[in-house]
Order: C-alpha cells, then sequence, then structure tokens
C-alpha cells in the first residue's frame, strides 16, 4: 500500500511538471501563432487550472493534513473544464447559419455522452453522499464538455465542418471518460483493493492531459 | 476593534470627488480603485460572518485558519470580479480599458487590506510592511491582472466569454488560495509563499514590457 501512496504522489508531480510545461508551451504557441492564438491561451488556462489543482492537493498533504472538503483544488479542476467549454464554444462561434443548421442534426445523438456522465455522477453520489455538492460541481461542467465535445466530433466526423479538430474533440472524450474512472475509483476507495486501478487511471489522466495540446496542435496545423 | 467602515469613507470620499473631476481613463480607474476598497469591506464582512459560523458550528471539522485558507480566497476573488465583470457585461470598452479596470480593483482592494493590517498589527515594523507590501499586496494586484487579461481575450465573442470569466475565477481563487496555505504554513513553505507572488509579479511585468500582443 505504501509503494502505491509514493506511486500516487509521483504521479500528481508528475501531472503538476507535466501541465507546467505545456501551459508554457501552449503559451508560447500562442505568441508565436496569431492565426490561433485563443485556442491556444486558453489552453495554457487550461493547464494552469489543472497544475494549480494538483499543487494544491501536494501542498495540503504536505504542509498541513486538511479535512477533504470542497476546497480551492476542486475549484481549479472545475475552472480547467470550463477553459475546455470555452474552446468548444469558440470553434462553433464563427459557423454561418447553414453549417449551425447541418451541425444541429447531431445534437440528439450527442446527448450520448451527457447521460453516461450523468449516469457516472449518479453512482458517486450513491457510493459517497456525503460529497454531493463535491459531485454535483465537477458533474455539471462534466456534462456540459461532454455534449459539446461529442457534438463537435460527430460534426466533424460526417461533415467535415471543423477540418482537422477531430482528433482533438476525441482526445477530450478521452480526457472525460478517464476522468470518470479515475473518479469511480476515487470514490470506491482505497480499503476496497481499487487503489491500482485508481493508479492506472492517474497515470491515463496524466497522458492524456498532455494529449489534448498535441490533437490541438495537429487540428491547427491540418 | 477596528471599524473597517470608518476606514472606507475616510479613504473613499477624497477618492469620490476626485472621481467627480477627471475625466476619461483616469476617472475610471479611480472609480474603479475606490469599488476596490468596496469589494474589500465586503469580503472582510463575510470572511467574519464565515469566521463565526465555523467557530459556533465547527463546520466539517475545520479550524478557524484552515476556513480561512480555504474560503477567504473564493470569496475574495468573488468580490474583486463582480465589479470588473459588471464593467465588461455593461460597457464596451477596449482590452487596455478592461485590464486597467481589473488592475485598480486589484490595486484598491489590496490598498484597504494594507491599511487594515497596519492599524491592526502597527506601522512600527518595517519589515512587516515591506512583506505586506510585496506579498499580499502584488496576490491581489496579480489575480486582478490575470482576470483582466484573460476577460480581454474573449469579452467580444459573446458565449464563450461566460465560461471563460467563470474559469478565470476559478484560476484566480486557487491561486490566491495556494499563496494564503503556504503563508499559513511555518518555515520553508511560508518563505515559498512569500517569494511566489514576487515572482509572479516579475513574469507579468517581464511580458508586459515585452509587448506581448493578444490577438482574437
Amino acid at each position: 500500500m505504501n509503494i502505491l501512496k509514493t506511486i500516487d504522489f509521483i504521479s500528481y508531480i508528475a501531472q503538476s511538471a507535466l501541465c507546467a510545461a505545456w501551459g508554457i508551451r501552449s503559451f508560447l504557441r500562442a505568441q508565436k501563432r496569431k492565426d490561433s492564438s485563443l485556442l491556444f491561451y486558453l489552453l495554457s488556462g487550461f493547464y494552469a487550472c489543472v497544475f494549480m489543482s494538483n499543487i494544491y492537493y501536494l501542498l495540503t498533504w504536505t504542509v498541513e493534513d486538511y479535512p477533504f472538503l470542497l476546497s480551492p483544488g476542486d475549484l481549479s479542476w472545475v475552472g480547467a473544464l470550463a477553459f475546455l467549454i470555452t474552446i468548444a464554444l469558440g470553434f462553433t462561434d464563427g459557423w454561418p447559419p447553414g453549417q449551425r443548421k447541418a451541425a444541429g442534426r447531431y445534437r440528439v445523438p450527442a446527448l450520448a455522452a451527457p447521460a453516461v456522465c450523468i449516469a457516472f455522477n449518479i453512482a458517486y453520489i450513491a457510493i459517497y453522499p456525503d460529497l454531493i455538492f463535491n459531485y454535483l460541481l465537477y458533474a455539471v461542467p462534466t456534462v456540459i464538455l461532454s455534449y459539446f465535445a461529442l457534438w463537435l466530433f460527430l460534426t466533424e466526423h460526417k461533415d467535415g465542418a471543423l477540418p482537422g479538430l477531430q482528433s482533438y474533440h476525441l482526445t477530450v472524450l478521452v480526457w472525460i471518460a478517464v476522468q470518470l474512472f479515475y473518479d469511480l475509483f476515487s470514490t470506491l476507495g482505497w480499503d476496497y483493493g481499487y487503489a491500482v486501478p485508481f493508479e492506472i487511471c492517474s497515470w491515463l489522466l496524466t497522458l492524456t492531459t498532455a494529449g489534448v495540446y498535441f490533437a490541438a496542435k495537429k487540428g491547427v496545423d491540418a | 476593534m477596528i471599524y473597517l467602515e470608518n476606514i472606507f469613507v475616510c479613504l473613499a470620499i477624497p477618492l469620490i470627488i476626485a472621481a467627480c473631476l477627471l475625466k476619461g481613463e483616469t476617472r475610471r480607474f479611480t472609480v474603479f480603485f475606490t469599488l476596490g476598497f468596496l469589494a474589500c469591506l465586503l469580503s472582510a464582512y463575510i470572511n467574519s460572518f464565515i469566521a463565526a459560523v465555523v467557530a459556533d458550528n465547527g463546520y466539517a471539522s475545520l479550524t478557524i485558519t484552515q476556513a480561512m485558507v480555504q474560503i477567504t480566497p473564493i470569496c475574495e476573488e468573488i468580490m474583486k470580479a463582480l465589479p470588473i465583470f459588471f464593467f465588461v457585461a455593461a460597457h464596451r470598452h477596449g482590452r487596455d480599458s478592461i485590464v486597467a479596470a481589473s488592475l485598480a480593483v486589484g490595486l484598491g482592494f489590496a490598498t484597504f487590506e494594507n491599511c487594515f493590517y497596519i492599524m491592526e498589527y502597527g506601522s512600527s515594523d518595517f519589515l512587516f510592511a515591506l512583506a505586506r507590501g510585496f506579498t499580499a499586496g502584488v496576490v491581489h494586484a496579480s489575480c486582478a491582472a490575470i482576470l483582466g487579461y484573460g476577460l480581454a481575450l474573449t469579452y467580444r465573442r459573446g458565449r464563450p466569454a461566460v465560461p471563460c470569466a467563470f474559469a478565470l475565477l476559478c484560476a484566480t481563487s486557487t491561486f490566491h488560495a495556494i499563496y494564503n496555505l503556504l503563508v499559513a504554513a511555518k518555515g520553508a513553505w511560508r518563505a515559498a509563499g512569500y517569494i511566489m507572488p514576487v515572482i509572479t509579479a516579475a513574469v507579468m511585468i517581464g511580458m508586459t514590457n515585452a509587448k506581448l500582443k493578444i490577438k482574437n
């Protein structure tokens, strides 16, 4: 168990370091390429939020053992989701009316993603009802983001409306899925033997967080 | 006991009169600087209320210090952001105006808070005054600047501006909370907390001087 706790600590540090690096990289990219600067500024905000969230949790472990309740660390994670929602809304902003109408066909199928998110969140609340406020706080932006990610992915996949950004939306969907499983295993708890799948999800989350930058870069360059 | 309302009245009245005499950007800066005082006063009330609730009920087994570390930054950042959000939503100004208004609120907040601390703990200790100026003061200004620069990116984009504003508020609250957490600790952690805002301000000044252009 101690080894797993050490791995957990290392995964937090790794994710923090990676987010710091990718945040700076996104910012520099936004400076360099003016045509896609807003996307990369917002991505640097996303990485900054994930970084600060991890740093806050690490500090509450190491500096002082704080009781587990809604904290600014959670708020920062919600902020990261809000930055991704801003990016998603930004994609749809410049659409001409015809394209918007065509994309409207995929609105109903895209509801599958929020339905899955809601199901996961109902499970969290059923397992650990004490943290209902935390789960609701996470659930709202996750549901919105998952809807936009799937909708934009379907629009791109079927109509090619957003050239090159298909992989970005898919990465965001994978990131949300990993996060849902990560939260599920953390809710089920270490005591019940879920430490190993939790750690696997933790490292997958680190990788997919980095993948968001590469997918956005690929999409913009395409 | 210090009566914050009285400090607010004596500091805000000359600024309000000055705002009536001034024009343009200078007036706006003065108004938002005074609104920073007001934001500080209101957040002091709310924080006192939260401290009283925690002391009476022992909410979630938090101590008052822990409650202050976790809840105060969120409350203060919301109070600081409200006038800026109103400014961005109600008026069509340029990016520079948003950043200037945001900074003015942050500086006003920091100034009022520093006035309170100097009155509470005395003005004889120069190092304390220096530390307040370089740390808490800079944290408020930096958070406000981050909010201002961030809002300036998306304010003309309609719908995306709303989640972006919320995301920025979350980011600044966490930044402020990390500072509070470090400063509330002891030894090297506290030193790290004192250095954090100075480094942030240095980076921001460096970027501003490099005339980094933001293009939507």
